[in-house]
C-alpha cells in the first residue's frame, strides 16, 4: 500500500492524537496532562489544516487556526495559571491504578474498532479512518473524567473528550465545518470558564478541589 | 506374512511384559531391591516393545526429514481389530512418548525404589508396570467401551501410586482429592463418548469418525464440552487443575515424573482425539476460542501460582498447569484455523501443540526426577531449607538447570523450538484476513511471552534457591552424596533428549508433522531438507524460518572463542574469598535471598491475584517490637487460592451435606435394603413402560 | 549459493561481529558523554570504556568461597549468546548473514538466555545483593518479554514475516510510506523495551553506587577481572544490538543490498551516523528522567504493551480512508 505523503502525514498526526491521550492515561502529573492536551490540540489543528489542503476545503484552515489558538494555546495557558492560582497539587489522584488505566486505554481502542471499525470500508467519507481514533479519544476522555479524583483533572478529561468529538466532526463532516467547529469551540471556552468558576467556588466552599469532597453534601 | 504379524506380536509381547511385571511386583513378598528390579526390568521390556510398535507406525524416523510412509496398522492386523485395538498415527505419537519417558523413569526407579523397600509399603514396582500398561491400553483402544475401561484402570492405578506413602494424612487426603476429581473427569469422558456413540450409532472409533457428520451442531457441541471437561481435568487445564498441585507432591518423585510427564498427556491425547479424529469436519469458531481462553488462563494461573510456591514439587506441579495451557493454546489455535479454512496453519499449530506435549514430557520428567533426587537426599521439599546442593550433587544440579532452561523456552533447548512454532502459527493469523483473530492471536502471543518470561523468573528462583549459594538448614548440610547412578543416568538421558530435540528438532518434527497434517487434512508441511540445519518455514508466505542447528552452532562457536580468550594467559587457579558484606559482618546463609523473598516483586505486582497477606511476629525474649522494627522475627506470607476458596470449597460442602442426607438411606437393616431393591425393580419397570419400547 | 557468495557472506559476518563488539564500548561512551555534556560536566574521555575493559582484562579473579561452577560458566554463556545474536540482526548488509537460520524470535530467545544465566549466577554467591538484583532483573525481563514479541508481530505484519532481513527490506523498498503510524507506535514500544533491557534510566541507573537501588550492578557485584570485563562488554553489546535493531527497522534506508564498494561504504557510514545519533538521544533522555521506583516500571511495561497492541489494531484503522 503506497499512500500519498499527505495522507500518510494525516495518519501520523492521528496517531499522535491517539498516543497523547494514552499517555495522559498513565501520567501522574497534572501539569504534564495540560501540556499533553496542548500537544494533542496542536496535532488536531495540524489535522484540520492538512485535511483542508488535501480535500481542498479552505474553510478548515480557519478551523485549524481556531483550534490552535484556542485549544493548544489559550486553554492550556488558562489551565496552567489556574493550577498555580488554586495551588492544585501536581499529583494526579486516581481511582484505579496506572496499569489498569493503561490497559483501559487499549480497551477503548479495541471497543472503538469493534464498534466503528466495520464502517471504514464504506469510505465515501475521505478521512473515515480517523473515526475509530476519534471514538477512542472520546472514550478515553470519558474514562479520564470518571476515574480521576480532582475536579481539575476531570476538566482535562472533558477537554480530551471534546477533542475526540472534534476529530469525529473533522472526519465526517468537514464539508460543512465551520459552524460546527466554532460551536464546539465556543462550548469549550464556556466549559473552561465554567470550570474555572466552579473550581473557585469549590475551593472557597470546601477548601479543596477534590471532587470526592462533594460526598460530604450527601443527605 | 511376517510383516503383517509383526505389529500384533509386538503389541502382545508388550502387554504380556507389563502383565508379568505387575505380577512379579505384586506377588513378591520379599521386601528387597531384588524383588523390585525384575518387575521394573519387565516393564522396561514392555516399553521397548511398545516403542518399537510406535516407531513402526510412524515409519522409520528420518534425520533428514524425507517423505514418510505411514503403514496402516490397525487395518493390517485383522487378528486384533476384532477386539478393537489398534494404533493410529496420533496414538503412535503418544505411545512413543510413553515408551521414551516411561522407559527413562523406570530406569531411574531402579535406584529410587531402594529408598522404599525397608518401609514395607505397597508394591511400587508392580504398580508402575500396571500403570504403564493401562496407559498403553488407553492409547490403543479403538472402541468406546475399551477406552473407558482402560481410562478407569489408569485412574485407579494412578490413585494407588499417589497414596504410596499412605501413612501420612496429607498424602491420603491428596489421594482422595485426586480420586474424586478423576472420577468427575471420567464422567465427562463417559458422557462425551456415549453421546458420540449414541449419536452415530457406532461404538468403534473408526465407525464413529465415519458417521460423525450425522451429528447435529448441538450434539457435537455437547460432545465437545463434555470431552473438554473430562480430558481437560485429566490434563490439568485451569480451572480444572486443582488436583494437580495436590497429587504431584504427594506421590513419590518417579511417580510424579510419570504422571506429569505422561499421564496428563493422556488428557491431551483425548482432547485431540475427540474433535480432530472422531468429530472431524469444520469445527465452529467457539470451540477453538474456548480452548484458547482456557489455555491462556492456565498459562498465567499456573505460572503465577508456581512463583508463589516454596515447595519444590508443588512449584513443578503448577508449571504443568502452565505448560498444559500452552498446549491447549496451540490446539485451540489449530481449531480456529480449521474453522477459518486455513488447514496448513491448523497443521502447524497442531504440530506445535504435539511437539510441546513431547517437550513438556521430557523436561518435566527431568525436573521431577531432579527434584526427587534433591529433596529426597535432604529429606525436605521446602526450598527455604535447601540450598548449596550444586557442589554436593553436581550432576543433578547440571541436569536440573538444563531442564529449567528448557521449560523457560531458552535456546538451544527443545522448549524454545515448540514456543517458536507456536509463535509462528499465531503470527499466521495475519494471513487469515480476520481482524478479530489477528488481535486475539497477537494478544495470545503476548500472554505466551509473559508466561514464558515468568517461567524463567520462577526457574531462576527454583534452581538458584535449591542448588546454589550455601545450605540454609541442617537438612541441606547433611546431603553429602550424589543421587544414585541410575537416577543421574536417567536425568542425563532426558537432558540429552531435550538438547537433541532443541538442536535437531526435525528428528521428531518429521514424523509428527505427517500425523498433524493428516489429522487436519492439510498437505504435508514442507521444510527444506538439510538435517539438523533444515529450516521450517511458515506456510502461506515467506514467514519466518528457523534452523536452530545453526543457532546452536553459533552459540557453541561463541562459547568456545570466549572460553579460550578467558583462559589465555591466566594460568593459575582463581583464589576464593568471601562475598561482599557491606563491611558489616561475614554473610551467613540467613542473609541469602529466600524463595519467598525472590517471589516478592511478582507477589506484589499481582497482588490482586494472590491476595497475599504477610504477618510479622517478633520473636524471642528481649526483642520487643519498636514501631515497625523488630530485632528478630518471623515473617509469614500467605497466599490465597481464590478458585479453591470461592468455588471448590463451597462445592465440597454442598456435596457433603447432600451425602449426609443420602446416607440416611443406609439404615443397616436388611429389610430396608430389600425394600430398596423392590422399589428399584418397580422403578425400572415403570421406566420401561413409559419408554414404551419393549413390552413383548 | 556460489562459493564466491559464501565467502562474501562469511566476510560480512566477520566484519559485523567485529563491528558490533568494537563499537559497543564506543556507544556506551557516547551516551555518557552526551549525559555529562547536558549536565555541564566534562565527563570521562571517549575511550574510557576501552581502557576500563583493558584494565579489567589484566586483573585476576576472585570467586566467592561457596560458589559453584555456575559462577564461572555464566559470564561465558551470557556473552556468547549475545554474540550469537549479532548475525541475526541486519547491520550494513542485507540479508543478514545468518538471516536464513533464524528470525527475531531467536534474538528474543538469545537475549533471554543471556539474562537467565546472569540472574542464576547472581544467586550463587549467596549474598543478599545478588538475590536482590537477580529477582529485579528477571522481574523486569518477564514484564518486557511480551513487549518484544508484540513489537515483532507489529513490525512483521506488513511484510508477513518475522525475519529481520525481510522486515528491513520491505521497509527500505517502501520509501517514506514505511513510516506508518503503526510502525511508529511499535517502535515507541520498542524504545521503552530498549530502556528496560539495557538497564537505562528510568528503569535502572547504570551509574549508581548504592547497592540497594541497583538492579544490574547488584547482580554482578561479586564478579571481577575478565569475567567482569565480559559482563560489561556484554551489557554494551546488548545495547548496541538493540539500538541497531531499532534504527534498522525504523530507518532502513541506506543499508547495502548488493556487494559494491560504494554501497557498502555508504551503508557503513549511515550505520555509524544512525547509531551515534541514537545513543546521543539515549544520553539526552537519561539526563531528563530520574530513576523510577521499581514498581512504577510495571506501568512502563503496560504502556509498552498498549503501544504495541495498539499498533497492531491501528494497522487496520487508518490507511483505508
Amino acid at each position: 500500500m503506497s499512500l500519498a505523503p499527505g495522507q500518510q502525514l494525516l495518519e501520523v498526526l492521528a496517531a499522535v492524537v491517539l498516543v497523547t491521550s494514552w499517555i495522559s492515561l498513565v501520567h501522574r502529573r497534572v501539569a504534564a496532562l495540560v501540556r499533553l492536551y496542548a500537544a494533542q490540540s496542536a496535532a488536531m489543528a495540524a489535522v484540520a489544516g492538512l485535511v483542508a489542503y488535501l480535500y481542498n476545503a479552505p474553510i478548515l484552515y480557519l478551523t485549524g487556526a481556531t483550534i490552535f489558538g484556542l485549544n493548544a494555546v489559550l486553554i492550556p495557558t488558562v489551565l496552567l495559571r489556574l493550577q498555580r492560582d488554586l495551588r492544585v497539587p501536581d499529583e494526579v489522584n486516581m481511582l484505579v491504578s496506572v496499569r489498569t488505566s493503561g490497559l483501559a486505554g487499549l480497551g477503548c481502542l479495541l471497543l472503538a474498532v469493534a464498534v466503528v471499525g466495520p464502517l471504514t470500508p464504506y469510505a465515501e467519507i475521505p478521512a473515515a479512518g480517523l473515526l475509530p481514533i476519534s471514538v477512542t479519544v472520546v472514550l478515553i476522555g470519558l474514562f479520564l473524567t470518571s476515574t480521576r479524583r480532582k475536579a481539575f483533572t476531570q476538566v482535562i478529561g472533558m477537554l480530551v473528550m471534546a477533542n475526540g468529538v472534534f476529530l469525529a466532526g473533522l472526519a465526517l463532516t468537514f464539508g460543512l465545518g465551520l459552524l460546527l467547529e466554532l460551536g464546539v469551540a465556543a462550548n469549550l471556552l464556556i466549559l473552561a470558564i465554567v470550570g474555572r468558576l466552579f473550581l473557585f467556588r469549590m475551593k472557597d466552599s470546601f477548601d479543596t478541589v477534590d471532587a470526592d469532597a462533594l460526598r460530604a453534601l450527601e443527605g | 506374512m511376517i510383516l503383517v504379524d509383526l505389529p500384533v506380536a509386538l503389541y502382545a509381547l508388550s502387554l504380556l511384559s507389563f502383565a508379568l511385571a505387575a505380577l512379579a511386583g505384586v506377588t513378591s513378598r520379599s521386601a528387597s531391591v531384588r524383588a523390585a528390579h525384575p518387575s521394573l526390568a519387565l516393564s522396561l521390556v514392555g516399553l521397548v516393545f511398545g516403542g518399537s510398535l510406535a516407531v513402526l507406525q510412524l515409519g522409520a524416523p528420518s534425520a533428514w526429514g524425507s517423505e514418510l510412509v505411514v503403514p496402516g496398522f490397525s487395518a493390517a492386523a485383522p487378528g486384533i481389530t476384532v477386539l478393537d485395538f489398534g494404533l493410529t498415527g496420533l496414538g503412535a505419537v503418544f505411545l512413543l512418548l510413553l515408551a521414551v519417558v516411561g522407559g527413562v523413569v523406570v530406569l531411574a526407579s531402579l535406584g529410587y525404589v531402594a529408598r522404599f523397600v525397608h518401609e514395607r509399603r505397597g508394591p511400587l514396582a508392580g504398580l508402575i508396570g500396571l500403570f504403564l500398561m493401562s496407559m498403553e491400553l488407553v492409547i490403543t483402544s479403538q472402541s468406546v467401551f475399551l477406552f473407558l475401561l482402560a481410562w478407569e484402570g489408569m485412574t485407579l492405578v494412578s490413585y494407588f501410586l499417589v497414596v504410596h506413602e499412605h501413612d501420612s494424612w496429607e498424602v491420603r487426603r491428596a489421594g482422595l482429592f485426586y480420586l474424586v476429581m478423576s472420577h468427575a473427569a471420567a464422567a465427562g469422558v463417559l458422557i462425551s463418548l456415549v453421546l458420540l456413540g449414541a449419536g452415530t450409532g457406532a461404538w468403534t472409533f473408526s465407525s464413529i469418525a465415519a458417521g460423525a457428520g450425522r451429528l447435529g451442531a448441538w450434539q457435537a457441541g455437547a460432545v465437545f464440552v463434555a470431552a473438554l471437561i473430562g480430558f481437560g481435568t485429566k490434563a490439568g487445564v485451569a480451572p480444572l487443575h486443582v488436583w494437580l498441585p495436590e497429587a504431584h507432591p504427594a506421590a513419590p518423585s518417579n511417580v510424579s515424573a510419570l504422571m506429569s510427564g505422561v499421564m496428563i498427556k493422556m488428557g491431551v491425547y483425548g482432547a485431540i482425539l475427540v474433535p480432530f479424529e472422531l468429530l472431524g469436519g469444520t469445527p465452529p469458531l467457539w470451540w477453538g476460542f474456548t480452548w484458547i481462553g482456557l489455555g491462556a488462563l492456565s498459562c498465567l494461573l499456573g505460572v503465577l501460582n508456581a512463583i508463589a510456591q516454596h515447595d519444590l514439587k508443588r512449584l513443578l506441579a503448577f508449571h504443568s498447569v502452565e505448560n498444559i495451557g500452552i498446549i491447549f493454546l496451540a490446539l485451540g489455535a489449530s481449531l480456529v484455523f480449521l474453522s477459518l479454512g486455513a488447514p496448513l496453519l491448523a497443521a502447524l499449530s497442531l504440530l506445535a501443540g504435539l511437539f510441546h506435549t513431547w517437550n513438556h514430557a521430557l523436561f518435566k520428567a527431568l525436573l521431577f526426577l531432579g527434584a526427587g533426587a534433591a529433596t529426597g537426599s535432604a529429606g525436605t521439599r521446602d526450598m527455604e531449607a535447601l540450598g548449596g546442593l550444586a557442589r554436593r550433587m553436581p550432576y543433578t544440579a547440571l541436569f536440573f538447570l538444563g531442564g529449567a532452561m528448557a521449560i523457560s523456552g531458552l535456546p538451544p533447548l527443545n522448549g524454545f523450538v515448540s514456543e517458536w512454532l507456536l509463535f509462528q502459527s499465531l503470527f499466521g493469523a495475519f494471513t487469515t484476513g480476520s481482524l478479530a483473530t489477528e488481535v486475539v492471536f497477537t494478544a495470545v502471543a503476548g500472554v505466551l511471552a509473559l508466561s514464558s518470561g515468568l517461567a524463567a523468573y520462577c526457574f531462576v528462583k527454583a534452581f538458584g534457591v535449591t542448588f546454589l549459594a550455601r545450605p540454609r538448614s541442617e537438612a541441606a548440610r547433611s546431603v553429602v552424596r550424589e543421587a544414585p547412578s541410575s537416577m543421574t543416568a536417567a536425568m542425563g538421558a532426558l537432558f540429552g533428549l531435550c538438547l537433541l530435540l532443541g538442536v535437531a528438532p526435525f528428528l521428531l518434527l518429521g514424523p509428527i508433522s505427517t500425523v498433524a497434517s493428516g489429522l487436519v487434512g492439510a498437505p504435508p508441511i514442507s521444510y527444506s531438507a538439510g538435517g539438523a540445519f533444515g529450516s521450517l518455514p511458515r506456510p502461506g508466505s515467506t514467514g519466518g524460518s528457523l534452523a536452530i542447528g545453526v543457532v546452536a552452532l553459533g552459540l557453541a562457536a561463541g562459547l568456545l572463542v570466549v572460553w579460550l580468550l578467558r583462559r589465555m594467559g591466566s594460568g593459575h587457579a582463581a583464589p576464593r574469598g568471601a562475598a561482599w558484606d557491606c563491611g558489616i559482618d561475614a554473610p551467613t546463609p540467613r542473609m541469602e535471598y529466600t524463595a519467598s523473598g525472590y517471589a516478592q516483586p511478582i507477589l506484589r505486582l499481582f497482588g490482586g491475584f494472590y491476595r497475599a497477606s504477610s504477618h510479622l511476629e517478633p520473636r524471642g525474649p528481649g526483642s520487643p517490637r519498636q514501631g515497625s522494627l523488630a530485632k528478630t522475627g518471623h515473617v509469614e506470607v500467605e497466599v490465597e487460592y481464590p478458585l479453591v476458596a470461592g468455588f471448590y470449597s463451597p462445592l465440597t460442602v454442598a456435596v457433603q451435606s447432600l451425602a449426609r442426607r443420602v446416607s440416611r438411606l443406609q439404615s443397616g437393616g436388611i429389610h430396608a435394603y430389600l425394600g430398596y431393591m423392590v422399589l428399584t425393580l418397580i422403578g425400572l419397570l415403570v421406566i420401561l413402560r413409559i419408554a414404551g419400547g419393549g413390552a413383548p | 549459493m556460489t562459493p564466491w557468495e559464501i565467502l562474501l557472506t562469511t566476510l560480512v559476518l566477520a566484519a559485523e561481529l567485529a563491528l558490533a563488539v568494537g563499537l559497543a564500548p564506543l556507544l556506551t561512551s557516547v551516551v555518557r558523554r552526551r549525559k555529562s555534556r547536558s549536565q555541564r560536566r566534562t565527563g570521562p574521555s571517549m575511550i574510557q570504556p576501552y581502557l576500563d575493559l583493558a584494565k579489567l582484562w589484566g586483573k585476576g579473579t576472585v570467586y566467592v568461597e561457596s560458589s559453584s561452577a555456575v559462577t564461572r560458566a555464566a559470564p561465558l554463556i551470557s556473552f556468547a549468546s549475545l554474540l550469537a545474536a549479532v548475525p541475526f540482526v541486519p547491520w550494513f548488509f542485507l540479508p543478514a548473514p545468518l538471516g536464513f537460520a533464524g528470525d527475531l524470535i531467536v534474538v528474543v530467545g538469545l537475549l533471554a538466555l543471556s539474562r537467565f544465566m546472569t540472574a542464576v549466577a547472581a544467586l550463587d554467591a549467596g549474598s543478599t545483593f545478588g538475590g536482590m538484583g537477580s529477582t529485579r532483573d528477571m522481574w523486569i525481563g518477564a514484564l518486557f518479554e511480551p513487549t518484544f514479541l508484540l513489537v515483532i508481530f507489529a513490525w512483521g505484519a506488513p511484510s508477513g514475516s518475522t525475519q529481520a532481513s525481510t522486515i528491513v527490506l520491505h521497509g527500505a523498498t517502501l520509501g517514506a510510506a514505511h513510516l506508518s503510524p503503526a510502525l511508529l507506535l511499535a517502535s515507541a514500544a520498542f524504545a521503552l523495551l530498549l530502556l528496560a533491557e539495557t538497564g537505562r534510566l528510568p528503569v535502572d541507573n547504570p551509574a549508581t553506587h548504592l547497592e540497594l537501588t541497583m538492579v544490574h550492578e547488584a547482580m554482578v557485584l561479586e564478579y571481577g577481572g575478565r569475567d567482569l570485563a565480559l559482563i560489561e562488554l556484554g551489557q554494551s553489546l546488548r545495547m548496541v544490538l538493540l539500538l541497531e535493531l531499532f534504527v534498522a527497522v525504523l530507518l532502513p534506508w541506506g543499508i547495502a543490498l548488493s556487494f559494491g564498494l560504494a554501497a557498502l561504504a555508504l551503508a557503513l557510514v549511515l550505520l555509524l551516523v544512525k547509531l551515534l545519533a541514537a545513543s546521543a538521544l539515549l544520553g539526552e533522555l537519561e539526563t531528563r528522567v530520574a530513576k523510577w521506583r521499581l514498581f512504577r516500571v510495571a506501568d512502563l511495561a503496560v504502556l509498552s504493551w498498549v503501544l504495541a497492541l495498539g499498533s497492531i489494531s491501528l494497522t487496520y484503522l487508518v490507511g483505508v480512508g
